[in-house]
């Protein structure tokens, strides 16, 4: 069972970059920081990715709630050569992406929370 | 008034978020998330950035207390939190000799991070089979100057004798 949902997260990845010229790399992540499905580059250590993205979106999470912001929908890093990305899917993953400094952010965040929505259903499923 | 940065650190399930919540005075700041891979443990929830709590010890001392993730796919938090701490904690989970390597390499690190002031806390004595701190400091070859201290995380007051010895470490390193 584990290899049809991880292959369906992946495809689900690429789509996601194939209609977002923006987005460079994505990935699902585990709460825990744990990859579940990746369409990173070979250069990036995943294992990192994941457990830095898992860390960011908890203390995200952490400061909307104790500055009184409600649920964390997504966190947000700006640098100089582009964006990282975070959003919460479901209780039990994260939806990370890099973006381009130039990739149009208000696309990107689209395209995201659908990709989040489907991502959601095929953990939900499997 | 003065603050102190301590660190509270060591290997996964020694105990560092029940060491913190024990003795802060203000609700901490924890970061836990479920365990998803449940073939390296039986704990339900891990810490994934860090805790934070803080501890008034009088009129003039305010410890603030960091709490590290305990895996090491977390080891940017340990260097990032270790930033100017003054002194730093190693909880070692007593019962499980099999994690006493990975506190060792933990130490070794933070003492590579900083030249701060550290104990070694030899945490569940309160459970039967729990090494000695005597026994744990062979095993982990702690340096005899550094202090093995005995330690029940989940209890208030052997909290605070730890935070004790470690500020009393502190002070007469500052004196030589």
């Amino acid at each position: 069972m584990e290899k049809p949902r991880t292959q369906l997260m992946l495809e689900r990845l690429r789509a996601l970059q194939a209609t977002a010229p923006g987005i460079e790399a994505s990935a699902v992540v585990s709460v825990d920081g744990l990859i579940m499905a990746s369409a990173l580059p070979a250069e990036v250590e995943e294992d990192r990715v994941s457990a830095m993205s898992a860390a960011m979106l908890s203390l995200g999470d952490r400061i909307a709630g104790e500055l009184g912001r409600g649920t964390l929908q997504q966190v947000y890093v700006r640098g100089e050569n582009g964006y990282v990305i975070l959003s919460s899917i479901g209780e039990e993953a994260v939806l990370t992406v890099m973006a381009r400094a130039k990739a149009k952010l208000g696309l990107v965040f689209l395209d995201m929370s659908r990709a989040a929505r489907d991502l959601e259903a095929i953990l939900l499923e499997t | 008034m003065q603050t102190v940065k301590i660190v509270v650190t060591g290997p996964f399930n020694a105990g560092k978020t029940a060491f913190i919540g024990a003795i802060s005075e203000i609700e901490v700041v924890s970061t836990e998330r479920r365990i998803t891979d449940h073939s390296q443990s039986t704990k339900e929830q891990t810490t994934v950035a860090m805790d934070f709590g803080r501890i008034t010890v009088d009129d003039g001392l305010v410890l603030y207390l960091f709490g590290t993730p305990g895996q090491r796919r977390f080891d940017f938090m340990w260097e990032i939190l270790s930033e100017g701490m003054l002194g730093f904690i190693v909880l070692v989970d007593s019962v499980a000799p099999e994690t006493f390597h990975e506190a060792r390499g933990i130490l070794d690190l933070f003492k590579n991070y900083s030249p701060a002031c550290y104990v070694v806390a030899a945490n569940k004595q309160d459970l039967k089979d729990a090494w000695p701190p005597q026994d744990l400091r062979i095993a982990l070859k702690i340096d005899s100057d550094v202090k093995v201290v005995p330690c029940v995380a989940t209890d208030k007051e052997s909290v605070k004798r730890v935070l004790l010895e470690l500020l009393y470490s502190i002070l007469e390193t500052a004196e030589e």
